[in-house]
């Protein structure tokens, strides 16, 4: 069976349709019951909670059937022992409820305090989801025998209803999960060729550049020779001056290529320095670099989101750094006896805001998304196992650091 | 007593700074000498390791025309001397101050232009070497260590306002008064390092000294840099 099946529209219809006969015949064989409303429940949870782990939510909606399903297990038990007492059989079922009552909020409790973190940190959600679905599954098959054993036929239907949907959860599970997955994956891919984009039209750019520098540079060399034969020297200085002198200037400012990166030997993140570094000279502003050691091609983490986390870091120190008188910028990248170490530093106005205050989400002083990046960046970072992020604010500078260690951790 | 080591080429260089560091030492009554001054790195590197645990403090010429420099140097003396201080000194062209602060986290850095203002930097440094050794004997308790990715640091502790738990079940963020930082470990072995950490939250370690107010009714916790933590019900009598 094709595992897209949630953007299949007619196969979700299919099984709507199954939830709907199967209500009907629950209506008449209330063994059924408790299948149609796990599938409701399951249903809803997956639309609602898209973005979520789709294992962790099914986890969710069978606990409370298992629960149900282990308590009244116990209950005849329970309510012999009670019987037994020789208290009146109303104060019993009062006590039975009272029992029941505790008895799910305790275990719900426990399922949410410790189990289902247990769960995450773990990283056991498939495989939980998949036993308990089993259990599930098993248990209403269990029930449904027995109670139409050798009755009829609607006992060989209903094992069949039950297999039939066991097969579509599933399916239905797998095809969510390799969607999130995918959907991921895409979302990676989008911002690599973002990033690759930007890098080639740069350089596209700066090529040109050369180009008419070239050209302009031949004809720059013909007048002269034009000024030099026919000996006139004031024609000849004015000319320097107008026109020479400021090429003077843009050679050294637009410095063709970016010499303080070659020990960068990785080429992303080459690219995402060579883009900030344009984009901080088109505004003028005055970048310091120092690399003084080999960056390898291959660091320990994705680069994803180290690119990703640059690029924030870069861009909010660009763009503060540009809006002071003589702001600069300084960009370090260490390796260190048992990390990589990526320092930031960047010049920032009087009276900044306090740090939890710029980190908030949507916070910012111009409005308009700024306020994001810092959030954004807390948000990768903590899911990167291997690198740690420091943030620090002086009245004077906003240094991050982002160190990368060598080893597994 | 603190030793001092100088490691730097030029000879008449390395004379006024003994003599400026030798004289302020003798006025200020500091508890330092010059142990080695040299123009040879390996001689300092030697003495570090026939003397395990020296801490001292270290000014180091940047360019000291032998096979290593004086980053390189410097970063070898740090991991012999994890605490030491150094000090940099260079000239304009060779200024990397990152290098210097991050890479092999020297104290400072002095330029060698005027003689005046090297003299003034060099006592500045000296007094601040005095500072940080005097204080670190007398208010141990008022520090902790931390190791953070594969250096140890050091944190006074009004500075430390609340630990907190992440998404990744090993890794810890710090926050400080003005810093935040990562840091691998669990809560439950930071809340040992002072008497002053109250595990107020399944996810929050806190330094009950910072607090300003808490707030009963939303459960949270303000400290003195304004920030806010989360508090449990069943935690708020541990502070109240």
């Amino acid at each position: 069976m094709n595992p897209s099946i949630l953007k299949n529209k007619k196969s979700f219809l299919l099984l709507l349709l199954m939830i709907g006969s199967a209500g009907i015949v629950s209506d008449m064989y209330p063994f059924i019951n408790d299948l149609v409303f796990f599938l409701f429940i399951f249903l809803l949870t997956t639309r609602i909670q898209k973005t979520q782990n789709i294992f962790l939510s099914t986890i969710v909606v069978v606990c409370p059937f298992l629960i149900v399903g282990i308590l009244s297990f116990f209950n005849p038990i329970s309510l012999n022992f009670l019987l037994n007492l020789n208290i009146r059989i109303t104060i019993a079922i009062v006590l039975l409820e009272l029992y029941l009552y505790l008895m799910v909020y305790l275990i719900s409790y426990i399922v949410k305090t410790k189990f289902l973190p247990f769960v995450h940190s773990q990283q056991k959600e498939k495989l939980t989801a998949a036993i308990f679905i089993g259990i599930f599954v098993l248990h209403q098959s269990f029930e449904i025998y027995t109670f139409y054993f050798g009755n009829n036929w609607l006992s060989v239907v209903s094992i069949v209803i039950i297999l039939a949907f066991s097969v579509l959860i599933y399916l239905f599970i797998q095809a969510i999960s390799t969607s999130q997955a995918l959907k991921l994956e895409v979302e990676k891919q989008q911002i690599e060729v973002k990033y690759m984009n930007e890098y080639a039209k740069e350089t596209t750019k700066q090529y040109n550049e050369i180009r008419k520098f070239k050209h302009d540079y031949v004809n720059i060399l013909s007048s002269l020779e034009y000024f030099i034969q026919t000996k006139d020297m004031n024609k000849l200085a004015a000319y320097y001056q107008e026109f020479i002198q400021p090429t003077h200037e843009s050679l050294a400012k637009g410095a063709f290529n970016f010499q303080e990166l070659k020990n960068i030997k990785s080429d992303e993140i080459k690219s995402i320095f060579a883009i900030k570094l344009l984009s901080a000279r088109e505004k003028e502003l005055d970048v310091h670099i120092e690399i003084p050691d080999k960056i390898p091609q291959k660091l320990p983490i994705n680069s994803v989101s180290l690119v990703r986390m640059l690029g924030i870091i870069l861009d909010n120190s660009i763009e503060e750094a540009s809006q002071i008188a003589n702001g600069t910028v300084e960009i370090g990248i260490f390796e260190m006896e048992m990390s990589y170490l990526f320092v930031i530093k960047n010049s920032v106005r009087e009276n900044i805001e306090p740090l939890y205050q710029l980190e908030i989400e949507g916070y910012s002083t111009k409005g308009e998304n700024r306020g994001l990046g810092l959030s954004n960046l807390n948000e990768i970072s903590q899911k990167e196992k291997n690198l740690t992020l420091e943030t620090e604010i002086t009245s004077l500078a906003f240094i991050q650091k982002i160190t990368l260690m060598k080893g597994e951790h | 007593m603190v030793p001092i080591f100088i490691c730097e080429n030029d000879p008449i260089q390395r004379n006024r700074l003994e003599d400026i560091i030798n004289k302020y030492i003798m006025i200020e009554d500091y508890d330092m000498a010059i142990t080695i001054s040299t123009d040879n790195p390996y001689e300092i590197l030697e003495y570090l390791d026939n003397h395990e645990n020296t801490r001292g403090a270290y000014f180091l010429d940047v360019d000291l025309g032998q096979d290593i420099n004086g980053i390189q140097l410097g970063a070898e003396i740090r991991k012999k001397d994890v605490f030491g201080r150094i000090i940099f000194v260079t000239t304009h062209s060779e200024l990397m101050s990152l290098t210097f602060t991050y890479k092999v986290e020297a104290m400072d850095y002095i330029i060698k232009d005027e003689p005046e203002n090297i003299q003034r930097k060099v006592q500045g440094c000296l007094k601040q070497i005095n500072d940080y050794y005097t204080s670190e004997i007398t208010k141990e308790e008022d520090r902790i260590k931390l190791k953070i990715n594969d250096q140890i640091r050091i944190f006074e502790l009004k500075d430390i306002m609340f630990f907190e738990t992440t998404e990744l079940s090993h890794k810890i963020k710090l926050h400080l008064t003005h810093n935040r930082l990562e840091l691998y470990g669990n809560l439950k072995e930071l809340e040992e390092l002072s008497d002053s950490f109250v595990r107020v939250h399944k996810s929050y370690l806190i330094n009950k000294n910072n607090i300003v107010t808490i707030d009963k009714k939303k459960r949270e916790v303000t400290m003195v840099n304004g920030e806010v933590s989360l508090i449990s019900v069943r935690k708020m009598k541990l502070l109240v």
